[in-house]
């Protein structure tokens, strides 16, 4: 993780580790009860964690950096949840990118505090940094899977179709509530369409 | 057009006078800071060199004041570029949604404050809302040009259209302080192929 200044402090040793992981699960209880991010606060945690607001600060300069640390956690997990489950070689990538994005809505679905944070995220910066990551485990998903030749555009294009992705599942979710089937299917319509200008670009007419 | 949550607008001289010198003073932090970060009642006042109450007689909260502010900015740009469509053209639509996307970037460009308020939401709600009201504009001048009735699912994919145009250009806007052409032409294609697999 970053050690800029103003970014949490990652713990080194063991009850410093358990602290950490404290703070940040009383942060995401908060989170859930409230399924949105109002009445996040440094002292609500040091309340629900039970620890000393003093070790709090130590790790957290301030909420801003809870909810960094927050978002880097869930997006380690939606990651890793995902590389579990697409491991099977697969020649047609549109296939694969429809079963991973009703992955990413179920993991939603199962998951407040992520839909939260990445729905209704507080700030642009983050949601720029996490698709950056994501984009570039997608990419490398469908190189191995699918095979997709590896390239600098194909990881943009990945960074983009993400951003799109997220977008429509967060219009869906602030109108309806929740990701509904047929937003999903929009969403998959304009990453699938999108991607396949990225991927196989002669099929498109060249736009001016 | 005001809003119910912006409680008031000036109707009488002084007023106007005073509401417009907020606007202005609020579009000059904007513009220096390029972010909203340094936008409070406080610093608006104090750059429109009245008093803070008078502010809050017009805004309520800073929050009224950003609301207008994309407001004003969206609704400028969606009369400015959408609107029925010249009788003589013989445009195709994919070829208009292109112009209408240069023609965005470019007002973007030399409306720094709307570029900024699209780009650092203050409010997902007032986004959303943007996007809804851009959308419809969107499709009623999409139908135009493909004889088609205005659906809901039309509309609804203009207002997907939007967000997807705006969502690769904030990428870019977050990267690099500008829309860089590279992203634009991707942003083209992504509205485009989505926009193709819904109109055909």
């Amino acid at each position: 993780m970053a050690s800029k200044k103003g970014s949490a402090r990652a713990p080194t040793r063991r009850p410093g580790i358990d602290r950490y992981d404290k703070v940040l699960g009383a942060a995401e209880e908060i989170i859930l009860e409230n399924e949105s991010l109002d009445g996040l606060t440094l002292q609500a945690i040091a309340a629900k964690a039970k620890v000393p607001r003093v070790s709090l600060y130590y790790f957290f300069p301030s909420i801003d950096a809870v909810i960094e640390a927050l978002y880097q956690r869930i997006l380690t997990r939606l990651i890793s949840e995902l590389s579990q489950s697409f491991t099977e070689p697969d020649k047609d990538w549109k296939k694969v990118m429809t079963r991973l994005m009703a992955e990413v809505r179920s993991h939603y679905r199962r998951n407040t505090v992520t839909t939260v944070l990445a729905l209704t995220p507080p700030s642009p910066k983050m949601i720029n940094e996490a698709h950056i990551v994501y984009g570039e485990a997608v990419a490398s998903m469908l190189v191995a899977i699918s095979g997709v030749p590896e390239s600098k555009n194909l990881k943009m294009g990945c960074e983009i179709a993400a951003e799109i992705g997220t977008t429509i599942f967060r219009k869906s979710y602030l109108e309806k509530g929740t990701i509904t089937d047929s937003y999903l299917a929009e969403a998959l319509n304009a990453v699938i369409a999108y991607l396949d200008t990225v991927i196989s670009p002669k099929k498109v007419a060249k736009v001016k | 057009m005001q809003e119910e949550r912006v409680i008031r607008a000036g109707v009488k001289r002084p007023g106007i006078d005073r509401y417009n010198a907020i606007i202005r003073a609020a579009e000059a932090i904007i513009t220096e800071e390029r972010s909203i970060a340094e936008l409070s009642i406080q610093s608006v006042a104090r750059r429109a060199r009245i008093p803070r109450v008078s502010v809050y007689y017009f805004f309520p909260s800073v929050n009224s004041l950003v609301e207008t502010l994309y407001k004003r900015g969206v609704e400028r740009m969606a009369t400015e570029f959408l609107g029925e469509p010249q009788s003589e053209t013989t445009q195709l639509w994919p070829s208009f949604v292109e112009s209408l996307m240069d023609q965005t970037r470019s007002h973007y460009e030399k409306n720094p404050v709307t570029m900024i308020l699209a780009f650092s939401p203050a409010s997902l709600t007032l986004l959303n809302q943007a996007h809804q009201h851009y959308g419809k504009e969107l499709a009623h001048t999409l139908a135009h040009f493909t004889g088609d009735q205005v659906s809901g699912r039309l509309i609804r994919s203009c207002e997907i259209a939007s967000e997807i145009a705006d969502c690769v250009w904030r990428k870019s806007f977050m990267e690099h302080q500008i829309i860089l052409p590279s992203f634009h032409q991707q942003a083209k294609s992504a509205v485009l192929a989505y926009l193709k697999s819904v109109i055909g």
